[in-house]
């Protein structure tokens, strides 16, 4: 293993995604379709109040520090430390009333990886637009009673290969492929949402499946999201006349498991895993039209393939607008 | 004024209003139209209605309902009240897609109107403003009230249910008559 950044990411650039994978991108990407309701981290089934554009923006940090090898902590001589911020902006269209959404889903991303014993760190950061991602969410079922209702969705996402792919580091090597601001490559996703409400309780599951396919002779591993919500309305105890200022509470468990990636159609043993985040949330609604939001999610399980960089507690900062 | 009560009502009227007749009288009769006449509130009951942020879009699409002055959604109550300008109507019909397309579930509307009692091919109606009848179907004792009624102006209230009124095609509401007054 090289000591220095340059020849680290001489030898990352190709060969795998130097540990972060894409399982670590993932934050930045919203829930397919959330941009009408909570709750935060998971999707919901509604496809309601965006007869004009809607918009949704957050802003997702996370670190991934410490190396692990079958789950426990190693040492790593590197030291490496990946830094991802990303702000993410969503455009919503509701093509059909209350049957189909479409949108548009573009990041924002500030990356970085520090390296190197202390006093000769070295640095290597991207920032830039990252893909386009067109999303869909089609109404499926709705059971409709007095103050609950029952939905459920299926929906899609096209990601494109519009962001650049071709970032060095200070060898002139491009970086790992996981630092890129784009992946190359033309991926999609499909899943189905739940949604039931009860008066100012909330329930919602989601499960949705990535299939990412090759660029440049890698690829990153399909991956497997899991999402469960539970949301509480604590303000107003009573919600009398529409529009009432609102906050609610989450408490969402977030899923992924990742294959392993490919490079030249080998598996890359230090790539993929699972990973799990209990993400404590909080909502205020203070017009009719907008929202602010925030989540804390804690990596309470992570059992990632081979050697990889662990996950530090994601903080997730958005708002939500719906523009007439 | 005199008002029927429930009992009464229950006893000799059985009034059900057959939709939204969007029947273009005469201009002569439409110019002898009693000021004030018209609806003065439908109350759509919404199911589905717990998510206070995704009702949005409902409040959007009834305000675009033609007539529509004022929207009030009681969330608690699963109640989206709409009240029409002055002296107009509005087509339930509209009211019930724009809930649909709002996301959620239109069930019964409770109208309140103020009109004048006639008759169209034999059956019961409310002359409205504009022209605009509200059909009162056949049946108990409506036809006798309105003989004993007729040209005078009343406050009716009523829940729709979508009944298919025999021989009338195209407004398939039919109100049961809960409050019946004359209005002078």
């Amino acid at each position: 293993m090289t000591s220095t950044l340059a020849g680290y990411v001489r030898v990352a650039s190709r060969r795998f995604a130097g540990g972060v994978g894409m399982i670590g991108l993932l934050a930045v990407w919203p829930a397919p379709a959330a941009a009408q309701g909570p709750p935060i981290n998971t999707d919901n089934a509604f496809v309601t109040g965006l007869n004009g554009a809607g918009f949704r923006t957050f802003f997702v940090t996370f670190d991934r520090n410490d190396l692990r090898l079958d789950g426990k902590k190693i040492d790593d001589p590197l030291d490496r430390r990946v830094r991802i911020r990303g702000q993410t902006f969503v455009l919503p269209y509701e093509l059909v009333p209350n049957r189909l959404v479409v949108m548009g889903v573009l990041p924002y991303l500030d990356k970085a990886l520090e390296m190197g014993a202390s006093g000769n760190r070295q640095r290597v950061s991207v920032n830039g637009f990252g893909d386009l991602a067109l999303a869909a969410k089609l109404g499926i079922y709705q059971s409709d009673r007095p103050n609950r209702t029952t939905r459920a969705a299926l929906f899609g996402r096209l990601k494109l290969p519009t962001g650049p792919e071709d970032a060095v580091g200070p060898s002139g090597q491009p970086i790992p492929k996981a630092l890129q601001l784009g992946t190359g490559s033309v991926d999609s996703s499909a899943g189905v949402v739940v949604t039931h409400s009860v008066g100012p309780l909330g329930l919602g599951a989601a499960a949705a499946y990535d299939f990412n396919t090759e660029s440049d002779d890698f690829a990153f591993g399909d991956v497997l999201h899991y999402d469960v919500a539970l949301g509480y309305r604590i303000l107003p105890p009573i919600y009398r006349t529409y529009p009432a200022k609102q906050v609610n509470l989450y408490v969402e468990a977030n899923g992924a498991w990742s294959r392993r990636d490919t490079l030249a159609g080998s598996r890359v043993p230090e790539s993929g895993g699972w990973l799990f985040f209990l993400s404590p949330g909080i909502q205020f609604i203070p017009w009719a039209s907008f929202l602010v939001e925030a989540t804390y999610q804690v990596p309470v399980w992570q059992d990632l393939n081979g050697a990889q960089l662990g996950f530090e507690p994601r903080l997730k900062i958005g708002l939500r607008w719906l523009m007439y | 004024m005199e008002i029927i009560g429930m009992t009464h009502l229950k006893t000799f009227v059985t009034l059900s209003l057959a939709g939204l007749l969007l029947l273009s009288l005469p201009q002569a009769a439409a110019a002898q139209a009693a000021p004030g006449l018209g609806m003065l509130e439908v109350i759509v009951r919404v199911d589905g209605l717990s998510c206070p942020f995704c009702a949005y879009g409902l409040e959007k699409n009834l305000r675009k309902v033609d007539n529509v002055a004022r929207v009030e959604l009681r969330v608690d109550q699963g109640r989206a009240v709409v009240t029409p300008k002055h002296g107009t109507s509005l087509e339930l019909g509209a009211l019930e897609r724009a809930v649909r397309d709002g996301g959620f579930t239109p069930r019964e509307l409770s109208v309140t109107a103020r009109g004048r009692l006639t008759e169209l091919n034999g059956a019961p109606a409310l002359e409205l403003s504009n022209g605009v009848l509200l059909l009162l179907a056949r049946g108990g004792q409506s036809n006798a009230l309105l003989e004993s009624s007729r040209g005078t102006v009343v406050r009716v209230e009523g829940v729709a249910s979508q009944d298919q009124p025999k021989g009338h095609n195209g407004h398939p509401y039919t109100l049961t008559v809960s409050s019946f007054e004359a209005a002078g």
